[in-house]
């Protein structure tokens, strides 16, 4: 599934995010998108992901213009195209790792015993197995971050979207996390980051630079 | 939907935790709401046992009228099969009577006057006048007195006959007759007069001696009778509507009928019959506590909605998250507003057992508040029709959730942080 980004720009007030950025991202590839702060490259993220709206221009996700969708049909998207990986982690902290794996299977409306097969696997594949019935606030940050990306797969989506993964990690976590986004990568899904460090951008097959609100 | 009860399996435990207080005083108060709806539904019915028993030991109403309006055309009194009722009144005391008809009945009123104006009364039906004993004669003459006449042919007096009279306590002293023995009457005219049996139907004297019931003619009528006296002499011949009641649920037409009279100010020296102020009275208390039990599951339905609304308010990071893994504006509304239903079904099942182990309290109450006793009963229908009018107000609110909702975004959340 080819992205295609054709002129986004985002103004908030006067002040413009993004201004005409252009980009087409190939199916399978791990992009990094680097800058400073402020330089646009969350808010290019948000607009992928179909979080935020361009004030200009629009994204093809495959065959599908996402500039006219509805709010019931981006949220569709969301659930069936993307996955989320956050700084913050973003787990409901009163939740079990378990329900917190489960809301996108819902939401997706899956079956009872579907759920529960997926949701092992996803915690298989991160190496959290057998913690499924911990609160999560109780875990470590890279616990945490690994919850997060179980949850991201747990709906196979074909594009994973990580707005500084390993910002909040140390650097062991910080390796963990990105071998696991590589093997994802590697098992055909097309991987975003965004990331302020450098380092990072090792495991991706390509880098853009965002200044002030275009790819340099 | 599915998806939403799926969510709401999630968010119901804490929910719960975070409510039970709300919870507890909606409980309370949905309780009292069915008390007050069960005891206003209890007590016209209450009243009007009480009431019919009143008027049954102390005397009733009657009227009779064909009017198409009134289908309340009963026979009140527990007499023979003989539909004749004639009424008798003593010499004593007497200073006139009234002839009218309607259709092809004659009514020749018996009538009682005291010095005391409300002490007035009148009695409908065919009147015999006993001068003494055994004689008896009918009064036709409208502008007469009872003075005592021959009956004619006409009246249709069966040699065979049983006729049902009342007679005056006095007068059945004199005749040593009492409540249902037959009395032989000879009349005074030999060439009419059969002899004929009238059974002693009731026995009047003053409210504690009655056995059976007086007859009352409106308020209105007294006084346009009344009046008309005073104008003319005599009393009107014909009364447009005369109508029957047999219990006091009848009472409801003239009550109409004594409303209007109200109303046109013609009651200053007259007191309305006690059973009408009082049925007066009652309705509106009906009224109040109706109104009440509603207030009262408003009041209810605003605390469930304030657990809901702090709740949205909590959960604004939650329903970003949500809406960030896909879930819509929609199902997100659907989860809370199952949530809400789930609080209000808890919190009214709860109430119902509260109200049956309160009803007995809530009764003594009522007992000493309207000095009659109370039996309070929690009818299924009352809590049904409760149930569906909650369910309606929650049923609004759904629109107020969904709007709350549609303006929490994921962005919220990302930029929060």
């Amino acid at each position: 599934m080819i992205i295609n980004i054709s002129n986004i720009s985002k103004k908030y007030g006067d002040f413009y995010a993004l201004s005409n950025v252009s980009l087409e991202i190939e199916e399978g590839e791990f992009l990094a998108i680097v800058g400073a702060s402020g330089s646009g490259k969350s808010t290019l993220l948000n607009i992928i992901g179909q979080i935020e709206k361009p004030s200009k221009g629009d994204i093809l996700i495959g065959e599908v213009s996402t500039c006219d969708l509805s709010e019931k049909e981006r949220a569709k998207l969301r659930n069936s195209t993307f996955g989320y990986i956050f700084q913050q982690f973003y787990l409901e902290p009163l939740y079990s790792l378990y329900k917190n794996i489960e809301i996108p299977l819902i939401i997706a409306g899956e079956k009872k015993a579907v759920r529960k097969d997926k949701i092992l696997k996803a915690l298989e594949m991160v190496g959290l197995n057998g913690k499924e019935k911990q609160i999560s606030a109780t875990l470590s940050g890279g616990e945490k971050q690994r919850a997060a990306i179980a949850r991201a797969l747990v709906t196979n989506p074909k594009i994973i979207l990580a707005d500084e993964p390993c910002g909040n990690l140390d650097s062991k976590n910080t390796e963990i996390v990105l071998e696991h986004l590589k093997q994802i990568n590697k098992s055909g899904k097309t991987v975003l980051m965004v990331t302020h460090n450098m380092d990072d951008t090792s495991y991706a097959d390509r880098v853009i630079k965002l200044v002030d609100g275009k790819i340099e | 939907m599915k998806k939403s009860l799926s969510l709401f399996a999630l968010e119901f435990r804490l929910v719960i935790k975070q409510s039970l207080l709300f919870l507890l005083i909606a409980t309370i108060v949905f309780s009292l709401a069915l008390g007050v709806y069960s005891f206003s539904n209890d007590l016209m019915d209450n009243y009007y046992n009480e009431l019919d028993r009143d008027i049954y030991e102390n005397g009733a109403f009657r009227f009779w009228t064909d009017s198409s309006e009134a289908d309340i055309i009963r026979e009140v009194l527990p007499l023979a099969e003989n539909a004749n009722v004639w009424n008798v009144w003593d010499m004593r005391g007497i200073l006139s009577d009234v002839l009218f008809s309607y259709g092809e009945k004659k009514f020749y009123s018996t009538n009682t006057f005291s010095e005391d104006i409300n002490e007035w009364r009148f009695f409908a039906g065919r009147g015999i006048t006993f001068f003494d004993e055994l004689t008896a004669s009918q009064e036709r003459d409208i502008s007469g007195f009872a003075q005592g006449r021959q009956w004619r042919a006409s009246d249709n007096f069966a040699n065979d006959g049983i006729y049902n009279i009342f007679i005056s306590a006095m007068l059945a002293e004199s005749l040593n007759a009492s409540y249902n023995s037959i009395v032989s009457v000879t009349a005074i005219d030999e060439e009419f007069a059969p002899v004929f049996n009238v059974r002693v139907a009731g026995v009047f004297g003053n409210n504690e001696d009655m056995i059976v019931e007086l007859f009352y003619f409106p308020l209105n009528l007294v006084l346009d009778m009344h009046d008309t006296k005073r104008e003319y002499g005599f009393f009107p011949p014909i009364l447009p509507i005369a109508f029957q009641i047999n219990d006091a649920r009848s009472i409801h037409p003239f009550y109409r009928i004594l409303q209007n009279a109200y109303a046109d100010g013609r009651f200053e020296n007259v007191s309305a019959p006690w059973v009408l102020n009082s049925i007066q009275m009652m309705r509106t208390t009906e009224a109040i506590l109706m109104a009440l039990a509603y207030l009262m599951i408003v009041i209810a339905f605003f605390i469930l909605s304030n657990i809901l609304s702090i709740l949205i308010n909590s959960r604004g990071e939650f329903i970003a998250k949500l809406k960030l893994l896909g879930a819509n504006s929609t199902t997100i509304s659907l989860l809370y507003y199952t949530v809400f239903l789930a609080l209000f079904i808890v919190s009214f099942a709860l109430s119902i057992g509260l109200n049956f182990v309160m009803l007995n309290y809530y009764a003594s109450i009522a007992t000493n508040l309207f000095d009659f006793e109370f039996i309070i009963h929690a009818r299924p229908l009352s809590i049904l029709w409760m149930f569906l009018a909650s369910l309606g107000l929650i049923a609004l609110r759904y629109i107020f959730f969904r709007r709350k909702i549609s303006k929490i975004e994921p962005l919220t959340l990302l930029r929060g942080s």
